[in-house]
């Protein structure tokens, strides 16, 4: 059975280009386009892994990965984060607040894609 | 007779009233300086204030915009490879040809977003290093054979000269990956024939690296402003790959941090070899380091800080006493002590020879002497429980930025000896 990953990015565009690398990988794709209705989304469609942008507004990705590691039902999840700023202060707070791996923006897709193969498989 | 004294003391009482008189309007005028200077601290205070924070949004301003920049990037470059990897339909070999063209120019669009966020950090201090004992040979081993396909491709010899029986450096390790790929790279791009040579060798206190080429050199009135940002030497000569203008200045200001030098020499075809140097430090002296970095970065970025020095009375009587090594390991148990009852996980604590101290980043003076008070307290109760301790009294001064001293050396020297 194909792998589901959800996709968590305020900016469209890069959801677009996310799913479609990812479907013709042969993912399953689900989106969402802020912290709540990621949070949502992790509840109603159980993915295997979540891709996760930082700057978003309301609840930002570090806020939606502390609750998701918190949560029994969902912290064995594995979280990738996405940011554009890639600091090394950032990834530091992104591995305190659990998540499983970083990738900066611009990503290296083939980089990207051996982080979801090594957490999840194909 | 008399006539002539009373006139002279009425006239020396005179002289006498007028010296007071021009002694009260002197020490008015004086006092009107004084006041005057008091009000010109305070501006000169305040316009530093100002700067500082403006620097601080310059920063938060660059920081924004690359976010702001790097976002559609990756749209642009994700979309691109895939319609190049032919996700989206097949494609002719004259599209693939644009397609790359494009992917190229949007990497170099990214490297010179990265360069520009880099260098804005490091004009405002904040450009963390993160230092270890780095071993400088397997470092450049790793990085020059990283360029051998390269080197064969255009037919440049690559040698390596490796002479250094004590090769570990305390330095930030992607910072001289860095420094490595950019001065090797600028070698291969501006040598048509002969050799790259990459040595590293032994100096007392530091580690000696340089990248010599047999390439077209350096214009010597161009060597003064190489390190200069943005500055292109030799462009209309050069069909390689463009750079971004900022490497050596990255460069220049990443060495200065590690207070290294670097510098080049270079003559017109005669090739051209960049040196530099990173220094070597024991255990102690990679403290003291950490410590100067501590204040370096707390007086660029305006934050306050604080240093508490302990002092554990006659240190003489004490070395006396317990001989010399178990003073040091008390000082360090002392210090342990504190380290273990400072709040902030950013406190820290260094022990010294004679003295041990607090760092308290983001601490400013008064809150310096709760947490004095509060440690000396939980040192003495210590003390009692150690019945080798006895007569080791504990005192402390604070040292805090910016009331006790306004730059680096000011600190350190209010600091002293520990």
């Amino acid at each position: 059975m194909a792998k589901k990953i959800l996709v968590v990015d305020d900016e469209q565009n890069i959801i677009k280009v996310l799913q479609a690398r990812l479907e013709a990988e042969g993912y399953e794709v689900v989106t969402a386009s802020d912290g709540e209705e990621a949070l949502q989304k992790v509840g109603t469609e159980k993915p295997n892994l979540i891709i996760l942008d930082i700057m978003m507004p309301k609840i930002d990705g570090f806020e939606v990965c502390r609750r998701l590691k918190r949560d029994e039902t969902f912290q064995h999840i594995p979280v990738v984060m996405l940011t554009a700023l890639g600091q090394a202060a950032n990834i530091k707070e992104g591995m305190e607040k659990g998540a499983d791996a970083y990738i900066a923006k611009p990503f290296n897709t083939v980089a990207l894609l051996g982080i979801i193969q090594g957490l999840v498989g194909r | 007779m008399t006539q002539d004294w009373e006139q002279k003391c009425k006239g020396l009482e005179a002289e006498l009233a007028q010296a007071k008189q021009e002694i009260e309007i002197g020490s008015w005028g004086l006092t009107k300086t004084n006041e005057a200077i008091k009000y010109l601290y305070k501006e000169l205070d305040k316009k530093n204030k100002e700067l500082q924070a403006l620097d601080r949004l310059k920063t938060d301003f660059i920081n924004t915009v690359s976010h702001e920049l790097r976002t559609p990037l990756t749209t642009i470059r994700e979309a691109i490879a895939q319609v190049f990897d032919g996700i989206h339909g097949q494609t002719t070999v004259a599209q693939r040809d644009f397609l790359l063209m494009c992917l190229s120019d949007v990497d170099r669009l990214r490297r010179l977003i990265d360069d520009l966020l880099d260098m804005s950090k490091l004009e405002a201090g904040m450009f963390k290093l993160a230092r270890q004992q780095i071993d400088i040979v397997a470092l450049a081993r790793d990085i020059v054979s990283f360029f051998y396909p390269a080197a064969k491709a255009t037919n440049i010899e690559l040698r390596e000269r490796y002479n250094a029986t004590e090769p570990f450096a305390y330095v930030d390790r992607d910072s001289i990956v860095r420094i490595f790929t950019n001065l090797i790279g600028n070698a291969l791009k501006f040598t048509d024939k002969g050799y790259i040579e990459v040595s590293v060798i032994d100096k007392p206190g530091s580690v000696e690296c340089a990248v010599a080429d047999t390439g077209r050199g350096i214009d010597e009135n161009e060597i003064p402003r190489l390190f200069n940002k943005f500055e292109q030497f030799g462009r209309h000569r050069g069909t390689k790959e463009k750079g971004t203008g900022l490497g050596l200045s990255i460069t220049k200001s990443i060495i200065d941090l590690h207070r290294g030098k670097i510098w080049v020499e270079s003559a017109l075809d005669k090739g051209t070899t960049f040196t530099f140097t990173l220094p070597k430090y024991n255990e102690q002296q990679v403290q003291v380091e950490h410590l100067r970095d501590v204040i370096r970065d707390a007086i660029r970025q305006g934050v306050p800080l604080s240093i508490l020095v302990f002092s554990t009375g006659d240190i003489d009587a004490h070395r006396r006493r317990l001989g010399p090594g178990r003073a040091a390991a008390v000082i360090r148990e002392l210090a342990q002590v504190v380290k273990q009852n400072l709040r902030r996980q950013s406190d820290g604590v260094i022990a010294g020879d004679a003295k041990f101290l607090a760092v308290l980043p983001g601490t400013d003076k008064p809150r310096s002497v709760n947490v004095g008070d509060r440690m000396t307290q939980c040192l003495v109760d210590h003390i009692a429980k150690n019945r080798d301790m006895a007569g080791v009294e504990i005192s402390y001064t604070g040292v805090s930025y910016p009331e006790d001293g306004q730059t680096e050396k000011e600190i350190e020297e209010h600091i002293g000896e520990f």
